[in-house]
């Protein structure tokens, strides 16, 4: 019988170092992913990502708590738990750098128990995907740092496992390879199903892929919304004035808190707040100043601003939480 | 589970020769260097006062040879096993690659130690075969071949495994641990050099070698191939007792200290970082 959660933290916490200077890494957390959910991991460095992803994955162990996947305890289950997922973590070659994109999955299909004839059909299906089918018998160490991650990520699925745990995917990729990555990752949540955690630093890729988001601050979980509930929670209106040519004489005018970007051959302001008063006053400046008015918009605020604000807001920690 | 096992242990063996056939260039330069250690340092045996005035007869003994052979063979295996399994597990925590072997669902003990020790296993022992073959084309290695020789042997494979284990432990835990294991393997060396009638050692230093892993197996493989004697003699160097004792104790040590780093690895979060 399938278990309601993929994945269940219950009080999972880690401590690291003993005597006089521990360092609470992870502090008691609770937390459970239904299956299919897509759920991003965000933080600052050092926030405890990382060890969170590790303890999922039985690689740390917890001082605290326990993780649950697919109903199987890590600790007293390990062998049924750990079947259930397959990882690209962080700072990792993941794959091995001597051996070919194609021994590389026969291995680590066989690492999970499985046989050689199992395995085969599922190498071939997820290299052709990938676009490595051509290179398959080439050394991993010869390939681009993009084309190894897709053979990390393709290691990950050989058994095709219903979680995965993603840490920091894309990181040091160039943009390109950063969308393939991520082109997949989306195909893998929406087509085939599958459950993820997701750390990134890209937050605008979270806002995409996630949709559910957990900020982490000092080991703590501090929001832990639906992407589209955590945005409108944050959703203060605000306005972006684009005039032609740069700012001249409005500069004067500006509201405290005002952001300018200055552009070839235009300037926009982003006003501080939805105040409508600051907006109809600078509106009337630049009129005032014959500034020439290319446009005036609301502006939602995405992901990557609602993080900054969470993360400098000490007020926010344990308040922008709802039982998932 | 035992299909599981097979399956696993299996696939470690086919990526350590993978691995080792990557590394032939390096593999077929150690080969000539054992066997010319060996060559080298059998003419000097039994002329210590030639040595002294310059007259040395760069001649070998085929008795003298066959028996460092003996002592030399073994100590490459065992060197090889550890060295091989410390490289290769070092190499694994610096890539990141072992934090991915540790998300098998087959026990740890399978695939980040049985796998690993018989796959240095099949590579060490072809290096000590190429060795004693490469031995054997310069000077007839005389020895009598006895199926009790078996029983060392295989406490040799045993001990080997052992420290082998201990050293993959201490690695999990402190990583860079090359200067001990170089210092520690020196030292058995050393010290099973008093389990062969070629160097005379004194009384302590012979007490003292019963605590390490190779000499009473070395001593009982000189019995077998050298001499009328039975190797179930009970004490004394090459004593069944002490090589028994001396052997599962490394063994269970070793199960012992993998088992106890992969645990303090685990609780410290450094098993992929070095």
């Amino acid at each position: 019988m399938k278990h309601d959660s993929a994945i269940e933290l219950s009080g999972l916490g880690k401590v690291y170092g003993r005597g006089k200077s521990p360092f609470t890494a992870v502090e008691p957390t609770t937390l459970s992913v239904p299956w299919g959910q897509v759920i991003g991991l965000l933080g600052p460095n050092g926030a405890g990502k990382t060890t969170i992803i590790k303890m999922i994955g039985g690689l740390v162990t917890p001082t605290w708590g326990s993780v649950r996947l697919g109903g199987h305890d890590v600790a007293r289950q390990r062998r049924h738990a750990v079947r259930q997922i397959g990882a690209v973590l962080e700072g990792s070659r993941n794959v091995y750098w001597p051996l070919s994109a194609w021994e590389n999955l026969m291995y680590f299909g066989r690492l999970k128990g499985r046989r050689s004839a199992e395995i085969k059909p599922r190498a071939q299906q997820l290299l052709t995907e990938l676009s490595l089918w051509p290179r398959r018998h080439q050394p991993v160490g010869s390939f681009s740092r993009g084309m190894q991650q897709k053979v990390a990520i393709a290691a990950a699925l050989i058994t095709d496992p219903p979680i995965l745990l993603l840490d920091e995917p894309t990181l040091g990729l160039d943009v390109e390879a950063a969308r393939t990555v991520k082109d997949w990752i989306d195909h893998l949540a929406r087509q085939e199903g599958k459950t993820v955690v997701l750390t990134t630093h890209q937050l605008e890729a979270a806002q995409e892929l996630s949709g559910r988001i957990a900020v982490i601050k000092d080991g703590q979980i501090i929001a832990d919304l639906p992407t589209g509930q955590l945005l409108d929670r944050y959703a203060e209106t605000r306005y972006t004035v684009t005039v032609a040519g740069p700012l001249g004489g409005l500069d004067g005018a500006l509201p405290a808190g005002a952001q300018v970007d200055t552009r070839l051959d235009s300037t926009r302001i982003t006003l501080p707040s939805d105040n409508p008063d600051d907006l109809h006053k600078l509106l009337a400046h630049v009129q005032w100043h014959e500034a020439r008015l290319l446009s005036v918009n609301q502006a939602r605020p995405n992901l990557e601003e609602v993080f900054i604000r969470l993360i400098n807001d000490d007020q926010t920690a344990g308040q922008v939480k709802e039982r998932m | 589970m035992i299909t599981n096992a097979g399956i696993a242990l299996g696939n470690e063996v086919r990526k350590g020769l993978r691995f080792a056939w990557s590394e032939r260039l390096q593999i077929l330069i150690e080969l000539p260097m054992f066997a010319t250690f060996i060559l080298l340092l059998g003419p000097l045996l039994g002329q210590g006062r030639q040595v002294v005035t310059g007259n040395v007869d760069w001649t070998l003994d085929a008795h003298l040879t066959s028996i460092l052979v003996v002592w030399f063979v073994p100590f490459i295996f065992f060197y090889m096993q550890v060295v091989k399994m410390f490289w290769r597990l070092l190499g694994e925590i610096q890539a990141g690659t072992i934090e991915q072997v540790y998300l098998s669902p087959l026990p740890s003990w399978l695939v980040a130690a049985a796998g690993r020790v018989v796959a240095a296993f099949l590579e060490t022992l072809i290096v000590a075969a190429g060795t004693y073959g490469i031995v054997s084309i310069f000077i007839p290695v005389r020895v009598d071949w006895d199926i009790a020789a078996l029983l060392p042997t295989v406490m040799i494979v045993i001990a080997a495994i052992g420290v082998s284990l201990m050293t993959a432990g201490a690695t999990l835990i402190w990583k860079r641990i090359q200067l001990v294991n170089d210092t520690v393997l020196l030292l058995v060396m050393l010290f099973s050099a008093s389990a062969i009638p070629l160097i005379d050692v004194p009384g302590w230093w012979a007490d003292v070698s019963h605590a390490f892993p190779l000499t009473d197996a070395i001593g009982s493989l000189y019995t077998a191939l050298f001499t009328d004697q039975p190797i179930t003699t009970p004490w004394g160097i090459g004593g069944l007792v002490p090589m028994v004792i001396v052997t599962f104790a490394y063994l269970g040590a070793g199960i012992l200290a993998f088992t106890l780093g992969e645990r303090v690895a685990k609780r410290r979060g450094t098993l992929g970082r070095h």
